[in-house]
Protein backbone atom coordinates (compact mmCIF):
# COMPACT_ATOMS: atom_id res chain seq x y z
CA UNK A 1 0.00 0.00 0.00
CA UNK A 2 0.99 3.38 -0.76
CA UNK A 3 1.48 5.46 2.50
CA UNK A 4 2.45 8.82 0.83
CA UNK A 5 0.11 9.38 -2.30
CA UNK A 6 -2.73 7.58 -3.76
CA UNK A 7 -4.53 9.45 -6.13
CA UNK A 8 -7.99 7.00 -5.61
CA UNK A 9 -7.81 7.41 -1.70
CA UNK A 10 -7.43 11.27 -2.50
CA UNK A 11 -10.25 11.44 -5.07
CA UNK A 12 -12.19 9.68 -2.47
CA UNK A 13 -11.44 12.10 0.12
CA UNK A 14 -12.51 14.96 -2.40
CA UNK A 15 -15.76 13.26 -2.82
CA UNK A 16 -16.22 12.49 0.93
CA UNK A 17 -15.28 16.60 0.97
CA UNK A 18 -17.88 17.72 -1.44
CA UNK A 19 -20.47 15.30 0.15
CA UNK A 20 -20.83 16.65 3.63
CA UNK A 21 -20.12 19.93 2.39
CA UNK A 22 -21.70 21.31 -0.47
CA UNK A 23 -24.32 23.48 1.63
CA UNK A 24 -21.76 24.98 3.34
CA UNK A 25 -20.17 26.14 0.06
CA UNK A 26 -23.74 26.99 -1.43
CA UNK A 27 -23.84 28.93 1.35
CA UNK A 28 -21.23 30.56 1.04
CA UNK A 29 -21.29 31.10 -2.83
CA UNK A 30 -24.56 33.03 -1.91
CA UNK A 31 -23.19 35.15 0.40
CA UNK A 32 -20.30 36.45 -1.93
CA UNK A 33 -22.60 36.93 -5.04
CA UNK A 34 -25.03 39.06 -3.01
CA UNK A 35 -22.42 40.84 -1.33
CA UNK A 36 -21.13 41.66 -4.72
CA UNK A 37 -24.73 42.01 -6.02
CA UNK A 38 -25.43 44.60 -3.39
CA UNK A 39 -22.28 46.55 -3.71
CA UNK A 40 -22.92 46.76 -8.00
CA UNK A 41 -26.53 47.89 -7.47
CA UNK A 42 -25.93 50.76 -4.77
CA UNK A 43 -22.02 51.69 -6.39
CA UNK A 44 -20.77 52.72 -9.64
CA UNK A 45 -17.90 50.01 -9.69
CA UNK A 46 -17.56 47.42 -7.28
CA UNK A 47 -13.96 48.55 -5.67
CA UNK A 48 -11.08 46.10 -5.66
CA UNK A 49 -10.71 46.29 -1.81
CA UNK A 50 -14.25 44.28 -1.84
CA UNK A 51 -12.92 42.08 -4.74
CA UNK A 52 -9.57 40.99 -2.07
CA UNK A 53 -11.70 41.63 1.16
CA UNK A 54 -13.89 38.34 0.14
CA UNK A 55 -11.10 36.57 -1.74
CA UNK A 56 -9.27 36.18 0.92
CA UNK A 57 -12.71 35.54 3.36
CA UNK A 58 -14.07 32.88 1.11
CA UNK A 59 -10.56 30.90 1.02
CA UNK A 60 -10.67 31.33 4.47
CA UNK A 61 -14.15 29.51 5.32
CA UNK A 62 -13.61 27.00 2.53
CA UNK A 63 -10.13 26.03 4.42
CA UNK A 64 -12.55 25.96 8.04
CA UNK A 65 -14.69 23.51 5.93
CA UNK A 66 -12.04 21.02 5.66
CA UNK A 67 -10.14 21.41 9.23
CA UNK A 68 -11.93 23.07 11.82
CA UNK A 69 -14.26 20.43 13.51
CA UNK A 70 -11.72 19.72 16.23
CA UNK A 71 -14.29 20.39 19.02
CA UNK A 72 -16.38 17.49 17.75
CA UNK A 73 -14.42 14.21 19.06
CA UNK A 74 -16.62 11.96 16.91
CA UNK A 75 -16.55 13.91 13.45
CA UNK A 76 -12.78 15.08 14.01
CA UNK A 77 -11.79 11.14 14.79
CA UNK A 78 -13.96 9.84 12.00
CA UNK A 79 -11.41 12.35 10.26
CA UNK A 80 -7.99 11.48 11.44
CA UNK A 81 -8.12 8.06 11.59
CA UNK A 82 -9.77 7.74 7.98
CA UNK A 83 -7.28 5.64 6.23
CA UNK A 84 -5.71 8.19 3.76
CA UNK A 85 -2.24 10.02 4.24
CA UNK A 86 -1.63 13.34 5.86
CA UNK A 87 -0.66 14.57 2.59
CA UNK A 88 -3.76 13.40 0.33
CA UNK A 89 -5.70 14.65 3.33
CA UNK A 90 -3.58 18.12 3.66
CA UNK A 91 -3.92 18.48 0.09
CA UNK A 92 -7.40 18.03 -0.29
CA UNK A 93 -8.09 21.06 1.69
CA UNK A 94 -5.96 23.22 -0.70
CA UNK A 95 -7.07 21.73 -3.58
CA UNK A 96 -10.87 22.76 -2.69
CA UNK A 97 -8.80 26.18 -0.69
CA UNK A 98 -7.03 27.23 -3.77
CA UNK A 99 -7.71 25.35 -7.03
CA UNK A 100 -11.10 25.18 -6.91
CA UNK A 101 -12.39 28.06 -5.18
CA UNK A 102 -10.04 30.64 -7.38
CA UNK A 103 -11.45 30.14 -10.42
CA UNK A 104 -14.69 29.74 -9.11
CA UNK A 105 -14.92 33.00 -7.10
CA UNK A 106 -13.15 34.84 -10.41
CA UNK A 107 -15.33 33.80 -12.82
CA UNK A 108 -18.49 34.58 -9.64
CA UNK A 109 -17.29 38.23 -9.33
CA UNK A 110 -16.69 38.63 -13.50
CA UNK A 111 -20.10 37.29 -13.82
CA UNK A 112 -21.32 39.72 -11.04
CA UNK A 113 -19.98 42.59 -11.88
CA UNK A 114 -20.42 42.71 -15.53
CA UNK A 115 -23.24 40.21 -16.76
CA UNK A 116 -25.38 41.22 -13.30
CA UNK A 117 -24.95 44.69 -13.61
CA UNK A 118 -25.93 44.81 -17.47
CA UNK A 119 -29.20 42.72 -16.78
CA UNK A 120 -30.14 45.58 -14.30
CA UNK A 121 -29.33 48.08 -17.03
CA UNK A 122 -31.88 46.44 -19.19
CA UNK A 123 -34.71 47.08 -16.69
CA UNK A 124 -34.12 50.60 -17.89
CA UNK A 125 -35.76 51.80 -21.10
CA UNK A 126 -33.08 53.85 -22.20
CA UNK A 127 -30.12 52.36 -21.40
CA UNK A 128 -27.61 52.63 -24.43
CA UNK A 129 -25.05 49.80 -23.80
CA UNK A 130 -24.78 46.37 -25.54
CA UNK A 131 -24.07 43.49 -24.25
CA UNK A 132 -20.58 43.08 -26.31
CA UNK A 133 -19.73 46.74 -24.76
CA UNK A 134 -20.57 46.18 -21.23
CA UNK A 135 -18.11 42.19 -21.56
CA UNK A 136 -15.38 44.39 -23.44
CA UNK A 137 -15.13 46.60 -20.82
CA UNK A 138 -14.84 44.09 -17.65
CA UNK A 139 -12.32 42.27 -19.70
CA UNK A 140 -10.05 46.40 -20.85
CA UNK A 141 -10.67 46.35 -16.79
CA UNK A 142 -8.98 43.12 -15.98
CA UNK A 143 -6.45 43.69 -18.68
CA UNK A 144 -5.84 47.12 -17.35
CA UNK A 145 -4.67 46.10 -13.94
CA UNK A 146 -0.54 45.31 -14.13
CA UNK A 147 0.20 41.78 -13.64
CA UNK A 148 1.85 42.85 -10.39
CA UNK A 149 -1.67 43.71 -8.98
CA UNK A 150 -2.85 40.02 -9.17
CA UNK A 151 -0.10 38.58 -7.90
CA UNK A 152 0.18 41.16 -5.14
CA UNK A 153 -3.39 40.00 -4.61
CA UNK A 154 -2.50 36.08 -5.21
CA UNK A 155 0.39 36.51 -2.58
CA UNK A 156 -1.92 38.65 0.11
CA UNK A 157 -4.47 35.59 -0.61
CA UNK A 158 -2.06 33.17 0.00
CA UNK A 159 -0.80 34.58 3.26
CA UNK A 160 -4.25 34.93 4.85
CA UNK A 161 -5.02 31.56 4.17
CA UNK A 162 -2.01 30.10 5.35
CA UNK A 163 -1.82 31.73 8.38
CA UNK A 164 -5.38 30.77 9.02
CA UNK A 165 -4.62 27.15 8.31
CA UNK A 166 -2.30 27.03 10.70
CA UNK A 167 -4.35 28.70 13.53
CA UNK A 168 -7.58 26.36 12.87
CA UNK A 169 -5.05 23.49 13.00
CA UNK A 170 -3.32 24.67 15.84
CA UNK A 171 -6.49 25.68 18.20
CA UNK A 172 -9.23 24.28 18.99
CA UNK A 173 -11.50 27.11 20.11
CA UNK A 174 -11.65 31.02 19.50
CA UNK A 175 -9.90 30.21 16.61
CA UNK A 176 -11.48 33.71 14.46
CA UNK A 177 -10.54 35.73 17.34
CA UNK A 178 -6.70 34.58 17.21
CA UNK A 179 -6.51 34.69 13.92
CA UNK A 180 -7.66 38.59 13.78
CA UNK A 181 -5.06 39.53 16.93
CA UNK A 182 -2.22 37.67 14.53
CA UNK A 183 -2.86 39.72 11.47
CA UNK A 184 -3.33 42.54 13.68
CA UNK A 185 0.12 42.22 15.42
CA UNK A 186 1.36 41.15 12.29
CA UNK A 187 0.31 44.46 10.86
CA UNK A 188 1.67 46.48 13.53
CA UNK A 189 4.72 44.80 13.33
CA UNK A 190 6.01 45.18 9.84
CA UNK A 191 4.22 48.57 9.60
CA UNK A 192 6.80 49.20 12.23
CA UNK A 193 9.77 47.90 10.78
CA UNK A 194 8.77 49.55 7.64
CA UNK A 195 9.25 52.88 9.26
CA UNK A 196 12.24 52.34 10.66
CA UNK A 197 13.58 51.01 6.98
CA UNK A 198 12.01 53.54 5.25
CA UNK A 199 13.00 56.69 7.78
CA UNK A 200 16.72 55.07 7.53
CA UNK A 201 17.55 53.30 4.62
CA UNK A 202 15.10 54.65 1.56
CA UNK A 203 15.09 58.25 0.77
CA UNK A 204 11.66 59.13 -1.16
CA UNK A 205 12.76 61.63 -3.86
CA UNK A 206 11.32 65.03 -2.83
CA UNK A 207 7.41 65.54 -3.69
CA UNK A 208 6.75 62.15 -3.72
CA UNK A 209 4.38 60.52 -0.63
CA UNK A 210 5.93 57.34 0.10
CA UNK A 211 6.95 57.88 3.16
CA UNK A 212 4.69 55.28 5.40
CA UNK A 213 2.11 56.81 5.80
CA UNK A 214 -1.77 55.34 7.93
CA UNK A 215 -1.03 51.38 8.54
CA UNK A 216 -3.44 49.97 5.54
CA UNK A 217 -2.44 52.33 3.32
CA UNK A 218 1.00 51.89 3.23
CA UNK A 219 0.55 47.43 3.48
CA UNK A 220 -1.22 47.60 0.51
CA UNK A 221 1.21 49.82 -1.23
CA UNK A 222 3.99 47.79 -0.52
CA UNK A 223 1.75 44.39 -1.12
CA UNK A 224 -0.08 45.55 -3.95
CA UNK A 225 1.76 48.56 -5.14
CA UNK A 226 -1.63 50.55 -5.08
CA UNK A 227 0.26 53.82 -5.46
CA UNK A 228 1.91 52.89 -8.57
CA UNK A 229 -0.79 51.43 -9.98
CA UNK A 230 -2.37 55.14 -10.06
CA UNK A 231 0.26 57.08 -10.87
CA UNK A 232 3.29 54.62 -12.65
CA UNK A 233 5.45 57.99 -11.97
CA UNK A 234 5.72 57.45 -8.94
CA UNK A 235 7.01 53.66 -9.05
CA UNK A 236 9.82 55.31 -11.27
CA UNK A 237 10.62 57.49 -8.97
CA UNK A 238 11.48 54.98 -6.29
CA UNK A 239 15.01 53.97 -5.66
CA UNK A 240 13.85 50.35 -5.85
CA UNK A 241 14.56 48.20 -9.14
CA UNK A 242 12.16 46.05 -11.15
CA UNK A 243 14.40 43.52 -9.75
CA UNK A 244 14.05 44.08 -6.64
CA UNK A 245 10.05 44.30 -6.59
CA UNK A 246 10.29 40.52 -8.42
CA UNK A 247 12.85 39.43 -5.90
CA UNK A 248 10.65 40.49 -3.00
CA UNK A 249 7.13 38.24 -4.49
CA UNK A 250 9.55 35.84 -4.79
CA UNK A 251 10.33 36.10 -0.97
CA UNK A 252 7.21 36.66 -0.10
CA UNK A 253 6.05 33.66 -2.20
CA UNK A 254 8.84 31.60 -0.57
CA UNK A 255 7.84 32.71 3.02
CA UNK A 256 3.87 31.67 2.57
CA UNK A 257 4.69 28.44 1.14
CA UNK A 258 6.51 28.12 4.06
CA UNK A 259 3.68 28.79 6.22
CA UNK A 260 1.62 26.21 4.42
CA UNK A 261 4.31 23.90 5.16
CA UNK A 262 3.96 24.90 9.03
CA UNK A 263 0.21 24.27 8.61
CA UNK A 264 0.89 20.51 7.06
CA UNK A 265 3.31 20.06 10.17
CA UNK A 266 1.03 21.28 12.85
CA UNK A 267 -1.67 18.79 10.66
CA UNK A 268 0.48 16.32 11.58
CA UNK A 269 1.06 17.12 14.87
CA UNK A 270 -2.73 17.47 15.63
CA UNK A 271 -4.10 15.28 18.52
CA UNK A 272 -7.67 14.74 20.21
CA UNK B 1 0.38 -7.78 18.30
CA UNK B 2 0.14 -4.90 20.66
CA UNK B 3 3.35 -3.79 22.40
CA UNK B 4 3.69 -0.77 24.67
CA UNK B 5 7.11 -0.28 26.42
CA UNK B 6 7.23 2.47 28.84
CA UNK B 7 4.50 4.61 28.09
CA UNK B 8 4.44 8.46 30.12
CA UNK B 9 1.24 10.35 29.49
CA UNK B 10 -0.01 13.34 30.75
CA UNK B 11 -2.09 16.18 29.53
CA UNK B 12 -0.85 18.66 32.58
CA UNK B 13 2.63 17.59 34.13
CA UNK B 14 1.08 17.37 37.78
CA UNK B 15 -1.52 15.25 36.46
CA UNK B 16 0.16 11.90 34.95
CA UNK B 17 -2.42 9.32 33.31
CA UNK B 18 0.24 6.26 32.91
CA UNK B 19 3.64 6.44 33.55
CA UNK B 20 6.27 3.89 32.30
CA UNK B 21 3.29 1.36 31.18
CA UNK B 22 4.42 -2.01 29.57
CA UNK B 23 1.89 -3.96 27.97
CA UNK B 24 1.52 -6.62 25.21
CA UNK B 25 -1.70 -7.66 24.01
CA UNK B 26 -1.92 -10.71 21.52
CA UNK B 27 -4.07 -11.09 18.59
CA UNK B 28 -7.52 -13.22 18.98
CA UNK B 29 -8.64 -12.09 22.23
CA UNK B 30 -11.54 -9.30 23.26
CA UNK B 31 -10.02 -7.31 25.84
CA UNK B 32 -11.77 -5.26 28.09
CA UNK B 33 -10.50 -2.43 29.90
CA UNK B 34 -12.03 -1.44 32.85
CA UNK B 35 -11.20 1.61 35.34
CA UNK B 36 -12.37 3.86 37.44
CA UNK B 37 -13.40 7.72 35.94
CA UNK B 38 -10.68 9.48 34.57
CA UNK B 39 -8.09 6.44 34.96
CA UNK B 40 -7.15 6.68 31.20
CA UNK B 41 -9.62 3.97 29.68
CA UNK B 42 -10.40 6.75 26.50
CA UNK B 43 -6.97 7.99 26.59
CA UNK B 44 -5.42 4.78 26.80
CA UNK B 45 -7.45 3.85 23.44
CA UNK B 46 -7.06 7.37 21.57
CA UNK B 47 -3.26 6.56 22.63
CA UNK B 48 -3.14 3.14 20.80
CA UNK B 49 -5.00 4.21 17.52
CA UNK B 50 -2.60 7.54 16.71
CA UNK B 51 -5.18 10.02 18.45
CA UNK B 52 -2.96 11.16 21.12
CA UNK B 53 0.85 10.64 21.37
CA UNK B 54 2.69 9.39 24.05
CA UNK B 55 5.23 11.74 25.71
CA UNK B 56 7.44 9.17 26.41
CA UNK B 57 7.84 5.53 25.85
CA UNK B 58 6.47 4.11 22.41
CA UNK B 59 3.10 1.56 20.99
CA UNK B 60 3.99 -0.62 17.89
CA UNK B 61 1.05 -2.13 16.38
CA UNK B 62 2.31 -4.71 14.04
CA UNK B 63 5.65 -2.98 13.58
CA UNK B 64 3.83 0.30 12.80
CA UNK B 65 3.63 3.31 15.02
CA UNK B 66 0.16 4.64 15.54
CA UNK B 67 1.30 8.29 15.96
CA UNK B 68 2.49 8.25 12.34
CA UNK B 69 -1.16 7.70 10.83
CA UNK B 70 0.00 6.16 7.72
CA UNK B 71 -2.79 4.62 6.00
CA UNK B 72 -2.02 0.85 6.11
CA UNK B 73 -2.06 0.94 9.39
CA UNK B 74 -5.47 3.30 9.95
CA UNK B 75 -6.81 0.61 7.02
CA UNK B 76 -6.71 -1.84 9.88
CA UNK B 77 -7.98 0.02 12.59
CA UNK B 78 -11.49 1.26 13.84
CA UNK B 79 -12.18 3.13 16.42
CA UNK B 80 -15.50 3.75 17.98
CA UNK B 81 -16.09 6.72 20.68
CA UNK B 82 -18.54 6.89 23.62
CA UNK B 83 -19.46 10.25 21.64
CA UNK B 84 -21.06 9.33 18.47
CA UNK B 85 -21.05 12.32 15.58
CA UNK B 86 -22.11 12.04 12.12
CA UNK B 87 -22.36 13.99 9.38
CA UNK B 88 -25.77 14.87 7.85
CA UNK B 89 -26.25 11.60 5.34
CA UNK B 90 -28.19 8.98 5.55
CA UNK B 91 -26.26 5.67 6.29
CA UNK B 92 -26.49 4.54 2.94
CA UNK B 93 -24.29 7.33 1.81
CA UNK B 94 -22.25 7.29 4.62
CA UNK B 95 -21.38 3.71 3.40
CA UNK B 96 -20.61 5.19 -0.11
CA UNK B 97 -18.00 7.71 0.68
CA UNK B 98 -16.58 5.88 3.73
CA UNK B 99 -16.99 2.47 2.73
CA UNK B 100 -14.38 3.13 0.15
CA UNK B 101 -11.24 3.74 2.43
CA UNK B 102 -11.27 0.31 4.10
CA UNK B 103 -9.79 -2.67 1.63
CA UNK B 104 -11.91 -5.02 3.27
CA UNK B 105 -15.55 -3.63 3.67
CA UNK B 106 -18.22 -5.43 3.23
CA UNK B 107 -21.90 -3.50 2.39
CA UNK B 108 -23.94 -6.59 2.80
CA UNK B 109 -22.45 -6.76 6.25
CA UNK B 110 -23.20 -3.47 6.85
CA UNK B 111 -27.14 -3.67 6.01
CA UNK B 112 -27.65 -6.68 7.74
CA UNK B 113 -25.80 -4.89 11.14
CA UNK B 114 -28.07 -2.21 10.97
CA UNK B 115 -31.55 -4.47 9.94
CA UNK B 116 -30.25 -6.78 13.34
CA UNK B 117 -29.91 -3.42 15.31
CA UNK B 118 -33.38 -2.48 13.67
CA UNK B 119 -31.89 1.40 12.08
CA UNK B 120 -33.25 2.48 8.72
CA UNK B 121 -30.47 2.64 6.53
CA UNK B 122 -32.48 5.84 4.32
CA UNK B 123 -32.79 7.49 7.71
CA UNK B 124 -30.46 10.97 7.80
CA UNK B 125 -27.98 10.49 10.99
CA UNK B 126 -29.12 13.73 12.26
CA UNK B 127 -32.47 12.74 12.85
CA UNK B 128 -31.62 9.58 14.57
CA UNK B 129 -31.33 9.31 18.24
CA UNK B 130 -27.67 8.77 20.11
CA UNK B 131 -28.70 4.99 20.80
CA UNK B 132 -29.59 5.27 16.89
CA UNK B 133 -26.24 6.35 15.75
CA UNK B 134 -24.04 4.54 18.36
CA UNK B 135 -25.86 1.33 16.51
CA UNK B 136 -24.76 2.30 13.22
CA UNK B 137 -21.56 3.46 14.04
CA UNK B 138 -21.08 -0.28 15.09
CA UNK B 139 -22.38 -1.87 12.93
CA UNK B 140 -20.17 0.21 10.03
CA UNK B 141 -16.69 -0.20 12.33
CA UNK B 142 -18.34 -4.31 12.39
CA UNK B 143 -18.49 -3.95 8.57
CA UNK B 144 -14.83 -2.67 7.96
CA UNK B 145 -13.23 -6.15 9.08
CA UNK B 146 -10.29 -4.45 10.60
CA UNK B 147 -8.23 -6.43 12.45
CA UNK B 148 -7.87 -3.84 15.43
CA UNK B 149 -11.21 -2.65 16.32
CA UNK B 150 -11.53 -0.80 19.51
CA UNK B 151 -14.57 0.66 21.32
CA UNK B 152 -15.24 3.23 23.88
CA UNK B 153 -17.98 2.29 26.02
CA UNK B 154 -20.09 0.78 22.84
CA UNK B 155 -22.70 -0.46 25.22
CA UNK B 156 -23.53 3.13 26.53
CA UNK B 157 -26.94 4.39 25.15
CA UNK B 158 -27.88 0.90 23.53
CA UNK B 159 -31.46 -0.11 24.92
CA UNK B 160 -31.45 -3.72 26.13
CA UNK B 161 -32.57 -5.76 22.99
CA UNK B 162 -29.99 -3.77 21.24
CA UNK B 163 -26.72 -4.53 23.85
CA UNK B 164 -28.05 -8.74 23.29
CA UNK B 165 -27.73 -8.04 19.31
CA UNK B 166 -24.15 -6.20 19.90
CA UNK B 167 -23.14 -9.37 21.25
CA UNK B 168 -24.09 -11.50 19.44
CA UNK B 169 -22.61 -9.90 16.39
CA UNK B 170 -19.65 -8.94 17.93
CA UNK B 171 -18.80 -12.73 18.87
CA UNK B 172 -19.88 -13.69 15.17
CA UNK B 173 -18.19 -11.13 13.04
CA UNK B 174 -14.69 -12.17 16.01
CA UNK B 175 -11.90 -14.43 14.43
CA UNK B 176 -8.48 -15.45 15.01
CA UNK B 177 -6.65 -12.45 13.73
CA UNK B 178 -8.68 -9.73 15.21
CA UNK B 179 -8.17 -7.73 18.30
CA UNK B 180 -11.06 -6.17 20.22
CA UNK B 181 -10.26 -3.59 22.95
CA UNK B 182 -13.51 -2.10 24.84
CA UNK B 183 -13.43 0.31 27.35
CA UNK B 184 -16.61 0.00 29.91
CA UNK B 185 -18.58 0.97 33.00
CA UNK B 186 -21.46 -1.25 32.53
CA UNK B 187 -19.25 -4.73 33.06
CA UNK B 188 -22.33 -6.93 33.14
CA UNK B 189 -22.94 -5.76 29.13
CA UNK B 190 -20.11 -7.29 28.02
CA UNK B 191 -19.09 -10.57 30.67
CA UNK B 192 -19.68 -12.67 28.12
CA UNK B 193 -17.79 -11.55 25.25
CA UNK B 194 -14.91 -10.41 27.23
CA UNK B 195 -11.91 -12.76 27.14
CA UNK B 196 -8.98 -10.83 29.05
CA UNK B 197 -9.00 -8.24 31.59
CA UNK B 198 -7.10 -4.87 31.75
CA UNK B 199 -7.74 -2.85 35.13
CA UNK B 200 -6.25 0.76 35.50
CA UNK B 201 -5.75 2.78 38.18
CA UNK B 202 -3.11 5.07 39.84
CA UNK B 203 -1.30 5.66 36.39
CA UNK B 204 -0.59 1.90 35.64
CA UNK B 205 -2.05 -1.49 34.45
CA UNK B 206 -3.18 -3.10 38.07
CA UNK B 207 -4.36 -6.27 36.33
CA UNK B 208 -3.80 -8.00 32.87
CA UNK B 209 -4.78 -11.45 32.89
CA UNK B 210 -7.25 -13.93 30.40
CA UNK B 211 -10.87 -14.39 32.80
CA UNK B 212 -9.69 -18.63 32.65
CA UNK B 213 -6.64 -17.55 34.31
CA UNK B 214 -8.58 -15.16 36.87
CA UNK B 215 -11.25 -18.25 37.09
CA UNK B 216 -8.82 -20.50 37.80
CA UNK B 217 -7.06 -18.61 40.82
CA UNK B 218 -10.42 -17.15 42.18
CA UNK B 219 -13.83 -18.58 42.89
CA UNK B 220 -16.83 -15.73 43.09
CA UNK B 221 -20.00 -16.61 44.71
CA UNK B 222 -22.81 -14.71 46.49
CA UNK B 223 -23.87 -15.41 50.65
CA UNK B 224 -26.50 -14.12 52.38
CA UNK B 225 -24.56 -15.28 55.40
CA UNK B 226 -20.89 -14.57 55.95
CA UNK B 227 -19.06 -17.02 55.47
CA UNK B 228 -16.30 -18.23 58.03
CA UNK B 229 -13.52 -15.10 57.53
CA UNK B 230 -10.66 -18.29 56.79
CA UNK B 231 -11.84 -18.40 53.46
CA UNK B 232 -12.66 -15.10 52.38
CA UNK B 233 -9.32 -13.35 50.25
CA UNK B 234 -12.25 -10.67 49.50
CA UNK B 235 -15.67 -9.44 50.22
CA UNK B 236 -18.10 -6.61 49.52
CA UNK B 237 -21.47 -6.28 50.20
CA UNK B 238 -23.93 -5.96 47.78
CA UNK B 239 -27.70 -6.02 47.50
CA UNK B 240 -27.72 -9.88 47.68
CA UNK B 241 -26.00 -10.06 50.90
CA UNK B 242 -21.77 -10.42 50.21
CA UNK B 243 -20.37 -11.29 47.45
CA UNK B 244 -16.78 -12.72 48.26
CA UNK B 245 -13.76 -13.73 46.67
CA UNK B 246 -11.70 -16.57 47.85
CA UNK B 247 -8.73 -18.76 46.92
CA UNK B 248 -9.47 -21.54 44.28
CA UNK B 249 -8.34 -24.47 45.89
CA UNK B 250 -10.47 -26.81 43.20
CA UNK B 251 -8.57 -26.01 40.22
CA UNK B 252 -12.05 -25.89 38.48
CA UNK B 253 -12.31 -22.93 36.92
CA UNK B 254 -15.94 -20.95 37.75
CA UNK B 255 -17.19 -17.72 36.60
CA UNK B 256 -15.69 -14.44 37.01
CA UNK B 257 -17.60 -11.70 38.92
CA UNK B 258 -16.19 -8.62 36.71
CA UNK B 259 -17.37 -6.29 38.77
CA UNK B 260 -16.19 -7.64 42.37
CA UNK B 261 -13.22 -8.35 40.80
CA UNK B 262 -12.91 -5.20 39.39
CA UNK B 263 -13.76 -3.43 43.33
CA UNK B 264 -11.11 -6.17 44.46
CA UNK B 265 -8.36 -5.21 42.35
CA UNK B 266 -9.09 -1.06 43.52
CA UNK B 267 -8.92 -1.80 47.00
CA UNK B 268 -6.24 -4.78 47.44
CA UNK B 269 -3.68 -4.12 44.09
CA UNK B 270 -1.11 -5.70 45.50
CA UNK B 271 -3.00 -8.49 47.24
CA UNK B 272 -3.94 -9.24 43.94
CA UNK B 273 -0.89 -9.03 41.73
CA UNK B 274 1.07 -11.34 44.32
CA UNK B 275 -1.91 -14.21 43.69
CA UNK B 276 -0.97 -14.10 39.57
CA UNK B 277 2.69 -13.43 40.74
CA UNK B 278 2.63 -16.53 42.89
Amino acid sequence: MNNSFNINRFWLLVGRQWSENKKSYLFLWIVISLSLMIFSVFSEQIGLELFILLFCFGGCVVITTVFSSWPDFGRSSLYLLLPASLTEKFLCGLFYGIILFIPVYCLTYFFITYIFTYLVILLFPNNLISFSEVITDGINKFTFLPFSFYIAVFLAFLFMQSLYMIIIIRFKKRQILIFLLTILAILVLYNFGMNILMSNIVHAPKGHIRTPGPLLTFITADFGYIKSIYNPADFESFSFIKLIWKLNDLIWFIVFCMLYLTAWFKFKEREL
Amino acid sequence: MITIENLTFWYSKQNRIFEDLNLELDAGHIYGLLGKNGAGKTTFLKLICGLSFPKSGEIIIDGLIPQKRKPVFLSDIFFVPEEISFPSMTAVKFVKIYGGFYPAFDPSLFRGFLEKFEVDPDQNFSGMSHGQKKKAMIAFALATNTRYLFLDEPTYGLDIPSKAAFRSMLSASFSGEKTIIMSTHMVRDLESLIDNVIILENHKIILNQSLDKVAQKFTFCHSLLSPSSGEIFYSVNSEMGQTVISLNHSGIAGNVDLETLFNACIDIPEKISSIFEN
